[in-house]
């Protein structure tokens, strides 16, 4: 089958709307993503397909077992970092939840899971031939998980199975409102029932500090691309000593006539798993993820200064749990909207002014209510973005008290 | 330095300005230290091309 030379011409060239260089990004799953000067000098290094596997040992031709670059050590200095044994990195954070719902559970056990978790884990579930039972959460404005519920879950399914659920997850700071979870009261009640607990870090770890130990939790499962200035796809699967024969088992499985085995190969991982570029970006950028989640203070005190300026405006209000525990914010902007309705660009008359002031990333057509993330952004691009929505206000008669 | 090296070191220049460009989007209003690492960037550059272009010439 031929393609014309005019439809391949399409992918010449290609630019990315969202410049980086020339405008702010407030979108919220890729502030944490931006890479880092070394992951960019990196990724143009290391762009070749299987381009870390120069090196491959062949006797145990494995991802983490090449030592140039230097993938072994960077996982053993992955999983010390996060407090945990070990660390695999895999290709997203969905996937890092499915390999430890499918290496944990059996076809129709549970998983007890909040119910503000992304729909990754519950397709992950599925997938793992699972079913999900939910724990609630609370009303508006704040919608604060009632982790105390973990125990009530784990009481129905054993009452309607006769077993414990296969594992517990938790979604540390989930993808809504930015609320971050009590982690240390779902792993006092982990422990207390003997269930693994899954702490799904995809917004969290590699921009504020994590400790899996301190915190109490046996998996953790992580986003490379959302969070560790890394390149997509890239997740993060960690976990404590004692899950390793079940997470990290071996190939079983034999040709009937090669008689062919790969006992070297771990099974959920089906093998290597990133052998390329984003890899190569995770690692490049791990020396200032570290460095960058002791200035998470900081990040904090830069949502709440925008928070507490955008307040100011006619009608927004801050929705999920005060003050501000994480740079991932929902707001509510009644007097935006009110504007919307007699605009004819209607919703998305907001994206044009934003666009128009070069900043990008706030879904284009909400303007009733949206979510957006400073993470990283400079206190003059804080300062900046205060200013565009103060001048966007007034422009249309709102009052900025 | 070969040519690809030289290529690469350029490139490496040019991925510093374009985080510096990140860092200080959309109004690009540079301090004095900014300006100092793009100037010395694009010095450190022009010098690497120049000897590229040296080494060019004798393939």
């Amino acid at each position: 089958m031929k393609i014309s030379t005019d439809r391949l011409s399409r992918y010449k060239g290609m630019k990315r709307d969202f410049s980086e260089e020339d405008q702010i990004n407030l979108q919220p799953i890729q502030r944490g993503g931006v890479l880092t000067e070394e992951a960019r000098r990196a990724l143009l290094e290391f762009g070749d397909g299987y381009s870390v596997c120069d090196w491959c040992p062949p006797k145990t031709a494995r991802l983490d077992m090449i030592t140039d670059p230097p993938i072994q050590q960077f996982y053993l200095d992955l999983a010390e970092f996060l407090g945990m044994d070990l660390a695999r990195v895999v290709t997203r954070c969905r996937e890092a939840k499915f390999i430890a719902f499918r290496m944990l559970g059996s076809a129709g056990d549970y998983i007890v899971l909040d119910s503000t978790a992304h729909y990754s884990s519950y397709l992950a579930a599925e997938l793992a031939g699972l079913r999900v039972r939910e724990v609630p959460h609370g009303d508006p404005p704040e919608y604060k998980l009632d982790t105390s519920a973990y125990a009530t879950k784990i009481e129905e399914v054993r009452r309607e199975t006769g077993k414990l659920p296969a594992a517990l997850l938790l979604t540390h700071v989930e993808y809504l409102y930015g609320n971050v979870a009590d982690v240390k009261e779902v792993s006092r009640i982990a422990r207390d029932y003997g269930v693994p607990l899954i702490l799904n870090c995809a917004y969290s770890a590699g921009v504020m500090p994590v400790d899996g130990r301190e915190l109490g939790v046996d998996i953790i499962t992580s986003s490379g691309h959302k969070s560790w200035a890394a390149s997509a796809p890239t997740g993060i699967l960690a976990l404590q000593k004692s899950l390793e024969e079940k997470l990290l088992a071996r190939g079983k499985v034999e040709g009937d006539i090669t008689k062919r085995k790969f006992v070297q190969k771990e099974l959920g991982m089906l093998g290597c798993t990133v052998p390329g570029a984003p890899l190569v970006t995770l690692m490049a950028s791990f020396p200032e993820v570290v460095a960058r989640v002791e200035r998470w203070g900081e990040e904090l005190e830069k949502v709440r200064f925008l928070v507490s300026e955008l307040e100011k405006i006619e009608g927004t209000v801050q929705m999920g749990m005060r003050p501000k525990q994480h740079t991932l914010t929902h707001v509510e902007t009644e007097g935006f909207y009110r504007v919307s309705q007699a605009h004819k660009r209607k919703g998305f008359f907001l994206y044009d002014e934003l666009r128009e002031r070069k900043i990008v990333g706030i879904q284009a057509g909400l303007s009733r209510h949206f979510k957006f993330n400073t993470y990283g952004l400079t206190w003059d691009q804080v300062r900046y973005v205060r200013d565009a929505f103060f001048d966007i206000a007034k422009k249309y008669g709102l009052r900025v008290s | 330095m070969t040519i690809s090296e030289g290529v690469k070191e350029v490139a490496g220049e040019m991925v510093k300005l374009q985080q510096l460009l990140r860092r200080t989007s959309p109004s690009h209003k540079f301090s004095d230290d900014d300006r100092k690492l793009f100037l010395e960037a694009i010095g450190r550059a022009e010098e690497t091309l120049r000897r590229i272009a040296g080494e060019a010439s004798f393939h």
